[in-house]
């Protein structure tokens, strides 16, 4: 058994130490180091200072150890930190645990030839502090290595363990990258990012799904003023619902078309809407856009009428023009249906929030006022 | 650009009969924006819908969706075979970070779902990475909602709710963070 410690370090005291190279040490808290030595991967002469003591010494002679026999200081010791006398045991290379990657530390690199002249560099101590060590000494003296103990091998600590403490109680180790930063610290600026990168993986979402957002208002809006859903196209349905035909109609990604029925009076309302920013980039940019080209019809049993109505519409179509408010009629030879339609150019983001929210209101008289002023043209041109 | 100019290429329902399917959609999308459920995402074709929904101020679901899906189309094999649709419901949570063990349990429940079927109400979990996924299937006539131009919802609003609410109760011990 070692004598009786004088000065005992607390147990966060950090306890600068040297290895069976005669290389200093980053300092570890005096618990950690208690439980190498206890573990049998320190030997228990491994010199050892802390801010207070006098000069180097033994761990043995300043910290009280446990019952540690000097065989078992040896078996696992790093770097060359066995004693002279110890046989390399292959054993120990396979059967040490995996070392906790808080708990390790630094494995010095290229360790010096073992050199018993060699005294350990006091640079990490105060410049009152440690009295050049005496390396004439048993505990400093060069062992040769057993297998567990080549240059890079590091001690396989269980410090919180042996004294009944979580690991996780104990403070962040010193690395060169996170300084004297807590554990937790560094925990909380780790999920600080997830969720920093959670909020934009949804700013995306959002900007994606702002054109459906708005479509899903605009078919509650239309049910709230009993109409029904009779059709609705996405983009890109026909190729995601796995469909393989391959006449199948695909409308581009960002286009969406629904159509609507007054079952009262059979008239119907078209809507297409073409998604003009349907990116994050292009959204912060010129915020989120559409053309909307509404259409309202109604059945016209005059055929001479509709005729008209697609001349029109073949002559319409030699202008090319990308501005909205071009009012025009079309006519669906399937339905029998006379549409008067007008695109415009919609701002989502005054209907739709951050949220997803809908303004009803809002929506509710724009798409009024926009159904309502095509039903007058319409009106207008087959009343007679 | 006129507006039918694209959409005469698709087979418009000449007739409302033909659109039951659409109008159970547009129904439920009324009925559950009431509930301050917000439609996010819509794909349909003839013969299949899906709506994703947002619940603000959940804490656990991310997301929603309700699968409309006739399967049999909208021509004579509708006509052969009836209005029977199946309803798929189906809830979400992100879970903001996944690990190795995550991975295992993904496996783990995707062997096990091979013997699961989740018609008839029978609810089936699936992780996928950050998602874990909840979903069941009940097949519907439309026709007791849907009836010429009589639409009438009665209590299914409320029924599809409570699918989904059972679904998050699957959910809720899987969510993190």
């Amino acid at each position: 058994m070692p004598e009786p410690a004088t000065n005992e370090p607390g147990p966060d005291t950090s306890i600068h130490w040297v290895d069976g190279n005669a290389t200093p040490r980053d300092p570890v808290s005096a618990d950690i180091l208690r439980g190498w030595i206890e573990g049998g991967h320190l030997p228990p002469d491994t010199p050892v200072w802390w801010e207070g003591q006098p000069d180097w010494g033994p761990a043995s002679e300043r910290m009280a150890l446990g019952a540690t026999t000097e065989s078992d200081a040896t078996t696992g010791a790093p770097d060359g930190a066995a004693s002279p006398d110890a046989e390399p045991d292959p054993q120990s290379a396979t059967e040490a645990p995996i070392p906790s990657p808080s708990e390790e530390p630094p494995p010095a690199e290229d360790p010096p030839p073992v050199d018993a002249a060699r005294r350990p560099d006091p640079a990490p101590a105060p410049l009152d502090a440690p009295q050049p060590l005496d390396v004439s000494q048993p505990m400093a003296a060069p062992a040769p290595m057993a297998p567990s103990q080549a240059p890079g091998h590091v001690p396989t600590p269980q410090p919180a363990q042996a004294h009944g403490q979580p690991a996780a109680a104990q403070p962040a180790p010193a690395s060169a990258l996170a300084g004297d930063v807590h554990d937790q610290e560094l925990d909380d600026t780790f999920m600080g990012l997830v969720s920093r990168s959670y909020e934009l993986y949804k700013e995306t979402e959002r900007a994606t799904s702002v054109d459906e957002a708005f479509l899903g208002g605009v078919i509650a809006a239309f049910g709230d003023s009993g109409y029904v859903l009779i059709d609705i196209f996405t983009g890109g349905a026909a190729a995601s619902s796995g469909t393989t035909s391959a006449t199948a109609p695909t409308l581009p990604a960002s286009s969406h078309q629904l159509r609507f029925e007054d079952p009262n009076t059979g008239a119907r309302v078209a809507l297409r809407l073409d998604h003009l920013t349907p990116d994050v980039g292009s959204a912060k940019l010129l915020g989120q856009q559409a053309r909307i080209e509404v259409g309202y019809g109604e059945r016209i049993p005059n055929f001479g009428q509709v005729g008209r109505a697609l001349r029109q519409e073949v002559a319409s179509n030699f202008i090319v023009s990308t501005e909205p408010g071009r009012v025009s009629f079309d006519a669906d030879l399937s339905s029998g249906f006379v549409y008067c339609e007008v695109d415009l150019l919609w701002e989502l983001d005054r209907y739709v929030d951050e949220a997803l929210d809908i303004d009803a209101d809002l929506l509710k008289l724009h798409l009024a006022s926009m159904v309502h002023t095509l039903h007058k043209f319409l009106r207008l041109r087959f009343t007679n | 650009m006129g507006l039918f100019d694209t959409a005469t290429s698709y087979a418009h329902k000449a007739e409302l009969r033909e659109s039951k399917d659409e109008i159970l959609v547009g129904e439920l999308i009324r009925g559950l924006s009431a509930q301050t459920w917000n439609p996010y995402r819509l794909v349909g074709n003839n013969d299949r819908q899906m709506v994703g929904f947002k619940v603000p101020d959940d804490p656990v679901i991310s997301n929603y969706s309700l699968v409309v899906d006739r399967r049999s189309g909208s021509g004579l094999v509708t006509q052969k075979l009836g209005s029977r649709t199946i309803l798929g419901f189906v809830a979400e949570i992100h879970n903001k970070i996944v690990d190795p063990d995550d991975l295992a349990t993904m496996w783990r429940t995707d062997l096990a779902n091979l013997f699961k079927l989740p018609v008839a109400g029978e609810v089936r979990v699936n992780h996928q990475l950050n998602r874990v996924v909840a979903r069941t299937h009940h097949l519907v006539d439309i026709d007791q909602y849907v009836s010429g131009t009589q639409v009438s919802m009665g209590g299914l609003v409320e029924w599809a709710s409570g699918q989904f609410l059972q679904l998050r109760e699957h959910l809720v011990p899987l969510k993190r963070g």
